[in-house]
């Protein structure tokens, strides 16, 4: 893809017109392909989702080779009268409870990547790290017996790819936050009816 | 199997038995799956002649080989049955969550026969399936339901089938409502599970879909996302739904207005799906299992008069079906009417078609204060609107009484000739929002259409010629690329015929008709590819078409079976006699000469017999239909004359 001889400003360039083209929030949040060598994070827009659960067969496929609800490492909840989509998902937390919790000291954090991981040889599956995790992003796997979540697809996460409208983003860790402020930027100016872009 | 998960699931409510069979490859060759299976099971197990209302009917929900997995909208599910409105096939295609579920549950396919005594819901929890009581739920309208079930089972994760009131009620446009906001409206499949005492179905599914060559087809689907991801008709229905494309269709004179006496209105403005952006109504774009489109839209009313509503919708039909139909253009009055027919589990087509005959009828004078009992029943009323859906759903009163049982049969109570401006054809269903009298294609496949004159079983979007990608199909089809416009009869039949199979084999294979014939961004060639990867059986594009005819001409013959012949492919007569009143349009009709010659070559190029609209002995014989054969030639419904060779 031509993408890979993008430097990362024109990509942000051309994604912010992307932006006022469509006049919304679609469709501008796919680096994923893009080669950039520094530390990201997953951030989750709930807004965004529509709660279609693409993300979760892919991650299904990418694990277990199958297509399964139960076998995502990704969770989309669904409060349907009110049409309300949450991704649950690890979110790989600084100080992470499950790492603290866990009896055999099978959970640790891949520092230059910054991935919480599990290692499954060392896992008993005793479920601590499933209790503890705030998120409930932490799930057995009862074929394996032990503990699984996400593992950030070694840094090349296969459900932001999937994810079309951009619930999911996968964003330079320097700066996560930049996107929303961006999106308050613009979404503000319009109402303002201000020219930006 | 892969593709399949291989099981049928079968429900018998008579008895209260449950039982699984296998499926049969055979059957998934020649069927595919989801509408094409159901459509067989239908017509192995349901004799003609039957009540549709009555124990003898049989429902079937089907998904699909590629439900479930990454390609593209993979979460529709299928519903067949007799329906009680038209007494013919019917079969009505929904998305929301269930297929998935259901099939991750380890079911392709399920089953209901029979009716139980007291109301019941079947809980299928993998291999767990249970006919649990309901009698607490019955009398709930469709979102109480959801929310009961979901607290009594102990899972707010697991998916819900169920008809609201009016379904209890046994109205004739019932719809069934999955995943609360998704409705499979049409054909009163509400009334069916209200006949069976069936108020809904519960699912929960932890198993998996496999496909035969992983790689290719993930590959493969990913490709065919982004294609339709950049396809224009596919971002325009994300950002604003299908009623995006309400002005477009007000423009060419074609979105009905006053109880179809108008196809234009100047009020348009607050009917469009770029309004409920503007105004904050649009809460979010809502996406059925699997798909990257997201066209489904959740409303909300903050203020005023209506504070509170909220709800799935308005569709591109509820905005001209309940707001330009019965000239009601406030928008919150056109959003609680239809959060009434959500909850209530109405069809908002039928709905608003039975209340605007009932307004002009008022009108003219053929219906009284007397009849309406008080209720001033004038255009653009939407009190009135909004009390009539209550009384409908309900059955309440002389008037709700009168308009639940369906134009056909309100027609025949009333007479006075009220039939000439009720809107439905000689099968008997309420037509769809589009005027036909502007859109040639769209009046053939309607007027040929087994279900009744909508086009949920045909849409043939291309003769618009809107997007590259559509004038460039009419050139692949006809030859030229001028035959791209509505207003032409010629080639008609070409088109409906290709849109026919297109949409039998996207439905078939358990994905979105929105992603092959709305945006045409995934082709017959995509799905054959698509069938081969994910189930190891290889097919062609032909072959694959192929059988879209063969589930097509299956659903043709059901209803021959059951005495139907070419006197009922018509349209509502105003269509057929009134001219079309403004626009580029303006003076066409879809006069039986004209429907006349398009249906003499609609039915050559099926090699059907003109007469009767039979298909030939030799016909379902070439498209491997011999025990159909067989049946019909038993109970003399072959045509006498032979196939011209």
């Amino acid at each position: 893809m031509f993408s890979n001889l993008l430097s990362k400003e024109l990509y942000l360039y051309l994604q912010s017109l992307f932006y006022l083209e469509f006049e919304s929030e679609f469709y501008i949040t796919q680096i994923g392909g893009l080669n950039l060598v520094e530390k990201r994070v997953l951030i989750v827009n709930m807004e965004k989702c529509t709660g279609c659960k693409v993300c979760m067969l892919a991650c299904s496929f990418t694990k277990e080779g199958v297509f399964s609800l139960t076998k995502s490492r990704i969770w989309i909840l669904r409060d349907e009268s009110r049409s309300m989509f949450v991704p649950i998902v690890c979110e790989h937390c600084e100080d992470a409870p499950c790492q603290t919790v866990c009896p055999v000291g099978a959970i640790y954090r891949d520092q230059e990547k910054g991935i919480v991981l599990i290692d499954e040889s060392r896992c008993i599956g005793c479920r601590e790290c499933m209790w503890i995790c705030p998120f409930g992003a932490v799930q057995i796997n009862l074929e394996k017996r032990v503990a699984v979540k996400c593992d950030l697809c070694n840094g090349d996460p296969e459900c932001v790819k999937v994810c079309i409208p951009g619930a999911l983003q996968y964003v330079s860790a320097k700066r996560p936050a930049a996107a929303r402020g961006w999106e308050r930027a613009l979404k503000r100016s319009k109402a303002l009816e201000l020219e930006v872009g | 199997m892969y593709g399949w998960v291989g099981k049928i699931l079968y429900v018998d409510l008579s008895k209260g038995k449950t039982w699984v069979e296998p499926l049969k490859e055979e059957l998934c060759k020649k069927f595919l799956g989801n509408r094409g299976i159901n459509a067989k099971i239908l017509w192995d197990l349901v004799k003609p002649g039957i009540d549709p209302l009555g124990p003898e009917n049989v429902m079937i929900f089907g998904t699909g080989p590629l439900t479930g997995t990454t390609a593209p909208s993979s979460g529709r599910v299928t519903v067949t049955f007799k329906s009680p409105v038209t007494n013919l096939y019917f079969k009505t295609n929904v998305g929301g969550h269930f297929g998935a579920e259901l099939k991750f549950a380890g079911y392709d396919h399920l089953v209901v026969l029979g009716a139980s005594k007291k109301p019941v819901y079947i809980w299928i929890d993998d291999d767990h399936v249970e006919i649990r009581d309901a009698s607490h739920l019955w009398g709930k309208d469709v979102r109480e339901t959801d929310k009961m079930i979901k607290e009594e089972i102990g899972d707010k994760d697991i998916i819900t089938v169920c008809c609201g009131p009016a379904g209890e009620n046994l109205v004739y446009f019932a719809s069934i409502m999955v995943s609360v906001y998704n409705a499979a409206g049409r054909g009163s499949g509400g009334a069916v599970m209200g006949s069976k005492k069936l108020k809904a179905i519960a699912v929960r599914g932890s198993g998996q879909v496999e496909v035969k060559e992983p790689e290719k087809f993930y590959e493969l689907a990913l490709e065919v996302r982004r294609k339709l991801s950049q396809d224009s008709g596919a971002i325009s229905l994300h950002l604003y739904g299908t009623s995006g494309s309400v002005a477009a269709v007000n423009e060419l004179h074609a979105f009905p207005t006053r109880n179809w006496q108008l196809g234009h209105t100047d009020k348009i403005e607050y009917l469009t799906g770029q309004y409920l952006v503007e105004k904050g109504y649009l809460v979010r774009s809502v996406a059925c299992f699997g798909c990257s489109i997201g066209c489904h839209r959740y409303v909300m009313v903050k203020g005023g008069k209506y504070a509170g509503t909220f709800t799935g919708g308005p569709e591109y039909e509820t905005m001209s079906a309940l707001g330009s139909g019965p000239e009601v253009y406030n928008t919150e009055a056109v959003i609680k009417a239809n959060e009434l027919c959500n909850i209530l589990g109405l069809d908002t087509i039928s709905t608003g078609d039975v209340i605007q005959w009932a307004m002009e009828s008022y009108e003219r004078g053929v219906l009284t204060k007397e009849d309406t009992e008080g209720i001033d029943l004038r255009f653009g009323n939407e009190e009135a609107l909004i009390e009539l859906i209550k009384k409908i759903a309900y059955t309440e009163g002389k008037l709700g009484n009168l308009l639940a049982d369906g134009l056909k049969r309100a027609t025949e109570k009333v007479g006075k000739d009220s039939w000439k401006w009720a809107m439905f054809n000689a099968k008997g269903l309420e037509q769809s929002r589009v005027d036909t009298r502007v859109a040639k294609a769209y009046s053939l496949a309607f007027a040929v259409n087994p279900r009744g004159p909508d086009h949920l079983h045909t849409e043939t979007f291309a003769e618009f010629g809107a997007s590259p990608e559509a004038v460039e199909l009419i050139e692949k089809l006809t030859g030229d690329k001028k035959w791209a416009s509505p207003y032409y009869t010629e080639y008609r039949p070409e088109i409906v015929r290709w849109h026919e199979d297109c949409y039998a084999v996207t439905e078939a294979l358990g994905i979105c008709v929105f992603t092959s014939t709305a945006a045409y961004a995934v082709n017959p060639a995509n799905m054959a590819e698509m069938f081969t990867y994910a189930t190891g059986i290889k097919m062609t594009e032909e072959e694959i078409m192929f059988a879209g005819r063969r589930i097509v001409t299956l659903e043709k013959c059901f209803n021959v079976r059951e005495g139907a012949d070419r006197k009922l492919d018509n349209l509502p007569w105003r269509m057929m006699h009134e001219p079309a009143p403004t626009g580029p349009g303006k003076g066409l009709v879809n006069s039986p000469e004209e429907l006349n010659a398009m249906l003499d070559r609609y039915y050559e190029l099926h090699e059907w017999d003109k007469k009767t609209s039979w298909p030939y002995k030799e016909t379902l014989i070439k498209l491997g239909l011999e025990d159909v054969a067989k049946e019909l030639e038993k109970l003399g419904r072959l045509p006498k004359a032979t196939a011209k060779k």
